[in-house]
């Protein structure tokens, strides 16, 4: 991964670290005067293909020195801040672009009420850096002036580095800014995991529920039972995020139930979970169920327990889940969300499936509930209602788009990983076709769940990748959508289809995907296989929903 | 932690070179990584992680890491 670090000021200390690391390239130019000719030269770095994403951090005071009256610091801000904002515009770039926030370091000897006008100003430049990242989807704003305030500015900056070196910050503030740029470039690449298992008792409340009783165990808004109702309000914003929650704890069912239903301090409640195993079964078992019954991967689970016993069972059981150690002190339960946060389900942004991502999951287990009870499957298919949206891809499904290349497995005929970039890449070629579909039905809106991507030439075609989210496998979804391709390429004079499947540890099941649909293997070695079909002796496929082009 | 102990991991870390061969004798110019960069870095890594001051004048006479770990063993 190669990122452009600019910047106004000396942040060499974070250039040589990045040196040394193996799976990022910082480049930056020489001279920390430059970084505004950079992004205005259309044949420097920050042009450049191979670049992923560009980091500028800015120091206010350097940016409006000179400047003497409020007056001419704002014009100054006001300034830079537009031209940044045109080039970035005016360039259909599809890199990270990180502009940072500004910080006043209050240097200056001045009056309590005049210290206001450097709030002024960072709001002046806050403000329209906020409105360009509302406009363009690839810009982000770089946190510098939380990063400072979390530290403290007496902390943050060193006036020693400055005097001799020309660096502003102190080495620790350059090491955080360094795990920052590092945290997000690797959100960028890095799969998410999907599900928080939770244990109850000394976890989401202080205490045992069959022990303490209802009115005994800690959980209130202030003073010591405030630790577990603030990790809680923490942990729901994580599902708010599109984090599945789900519960294993080894308690009685309706004891813990109760509180989850009833106290009056459970900030998570029944419907926040997707799964709940409440029971005396051994917690591996429960996970292993939590994880097929949501039909995701187990390596996609993270399992918090506060009984290191608990902890260490499950680590040497199912070595795929995630196990995090506990806080010792319940002091920093709520910072210990925050580190849970970071390590697994970081993101930059989220997607609209993300946030109905819990109810999503829950009407699947529904789904599958009826699926038991209806003898006829057929007919249950057909009563679903299924309604399957497809269309090629749009600036705004890329997103989404490579949301899905990058995390599912199961239903994925050759796994290939894509960025937004490469999607937007593809997306742009007149020898590319990607169809987005997005399916419904009677229990609700399942998103954007399928993808698939075409390469097209003259009269032959390839499907680079077939994928589909597995909350809606196994309803001949794909039927549809393959179908609706193939006559659509066959429109666009293509005779031949060619297709591959490549077995992974996880897709299974699509196996005999193209097998089922009449497509004839050509070649076959190492498990893969290689297929092709003749549009013009496609067979008949099931339907069971209706399809509609959007 | 032993200070000499702490001020060994932190050259090792700015100099690139194992805790092992960090020699406190070794004259500056004798160090190829020890640049001037490196020579503020390690001051400053020092005072932040130790506790210690380094006054602005003495910055410069530092040119080995016996002589930094002079000042600094007393504070």
């Amino acid at each position: 991964m190669k990122f452009v670090l600019l910047s106004n000021i000396n942040l060499e200390y974070i250039i040589r670290k990045f040196s040394k690391n193996k799976h990022i390239e910082c480049h930056s130019p020489d001279g920390y005067g430059v970084w505004q000719q950079i992004i205005m030269d259309q044949t420097s770095m920050f042009y450049e293909d191979s670049v992923d994403s560009i980091f500028i951090v800015l120091d206010a005071q350097e940016l409006t020195r000179g400047c003497v009256s409020i007056e001419e610091k704002t014009k100054e801000l006001k300034s830079i801040i537009e031209s940044i904002v045109n080039v970035i515009k005016r360039q259909k770039n599809t890199k990270k672009i990180f502009i940072s926030n500004l910080h006043y370091k209050s240097s200056e000897i001045k009056s309590l009420k005049s210290q206001n006008e450097n709030k002024r100003l960072e709001y002046i430049w806050f403000s329209e850096l906020d409105k360009l990242i509302n406009e363009q989807e690839n810009v982000y704003v770089f946190p510098l002036n939380e990063m400072i305030q979390e530290l403290g500015s007496k902390e943050f900056y060193s006036d020693k580095l400055w005097y001799l070196g020309g660096s502003k910050y102190s080495i620790k503030a350059q090491n955080i800014i360094s795990d920052k740029i590092e945290l997000f470039l690797n959100s960028l690449n890095k799969k998410r995991k999907k599900c928080l298992v939770l244990d109850l008792d000394n976890t989401l409340w202080g205490g045992i529920i069959g022990e303490d009783g209802f009115d005994g165990i800690e959980l209130s808004e202030f003073k010591e039972g405030a630790r577990y109702k603030d990790f809680q309000k923490r942990i729901k914003e994580l599902k708010e995020m599109g984090i599945l929650l789900a519960i294993c704890s080894k308690n009685n069912y309706d004891d813990a139930m109760e509180v989850i239903k009833k106290h009056e301090h459970m900030v998570l409640r029944e419907e926040d979970f997707v799964c709940t195993k409440i029971n005396w079964e051994p917690k591996t078992k429960n996970i292993k169920e939590i994880a097929s019954e949501l039909n995701i991967g187990i390596d996609s689970l993270v399992f918090i327990d506060d009984n290191p016993v608990e902890r260490e069972v499950v680590r040497e059981n199912i070595l795929e889940v995630s196990v995090p150690e506990f806080p010792k002190d319940t002091a920093k339960l709520e910072v210990f969300a925050h580190d849970i946060y970071k390590r697994y389900f970081f993101t930059l942004d989220n997607t609209i499936e993300d946030k109905n991502k819990t109810k999503m999951y829950k009407d699947n287990v529904l789904r599958n509930t009826e699926k038991a009870a209806s003898i006829d499957l057929e007919s249950f298919y057909k009563g679903l209602n299924t309604e399957i949206f497809i269309r090629e891809v749009l600036p705004e499904d890329i997103k989404r788009a490579a949301e899905l290349t990058q995390k599912t497995n199961q239903f994925n005929l050759t796994t290939k990983r894509y960025t937004e970039k490469e999607i937007s890449g593809f997306a742009s070629s007149n020898n590319v076709k990607i169809y987005i579909a997005s399916v419904s039905d009677k229990y609700g809106d399942n998103g954007k769940v399928s993808l698939v991507i075409v390469l097209i030439d003259d009269e032959n075609a390839v499907f680079d990748s077939f994928i589909m989210s597995c909350r809606v496998m196994g309803r001949y979804i794909e039927d549809q959508i393959i179908d609706y391709i193939e006559n659509d390429l066959k429109e666009n004079g293509v005779k031949i289809i060619k297709a591959m499947y490549k077995p992974t540890k996880k897709n299974k099941p699509v196996l005999n995907f193209y097998d089922r649909l009449g497509y004839k293997i050509i070649n076959e070695s190492n498990g893969e296989k290689e297929y092709q079909l003749d549009l013009s002796k496609k067979s008949m496929r099931k339907v069971y929903g209706e399809l509609i082009k959007k | 932690m032993d200070k000499r102990v702490k001020l060994t991991e932190i050259a090792s870390n700015i100099f690139n070179i194992r805790k092992e061969e960090i020699d406190f004798g070794a004259k500056k110019e004798s160090i190829e990584s020890w640049d001037s960069f490196a020579h503020l870095a390690l001051l400053s890594t020092v005072e932040e992680e130790m506790g210690v001051v380094i006054p602005f004048e003495e910055v410069e006479a530092i040119d080995s890491l016996d002589k930094l770990f002079e000042k600094i063993k007393g504070q």
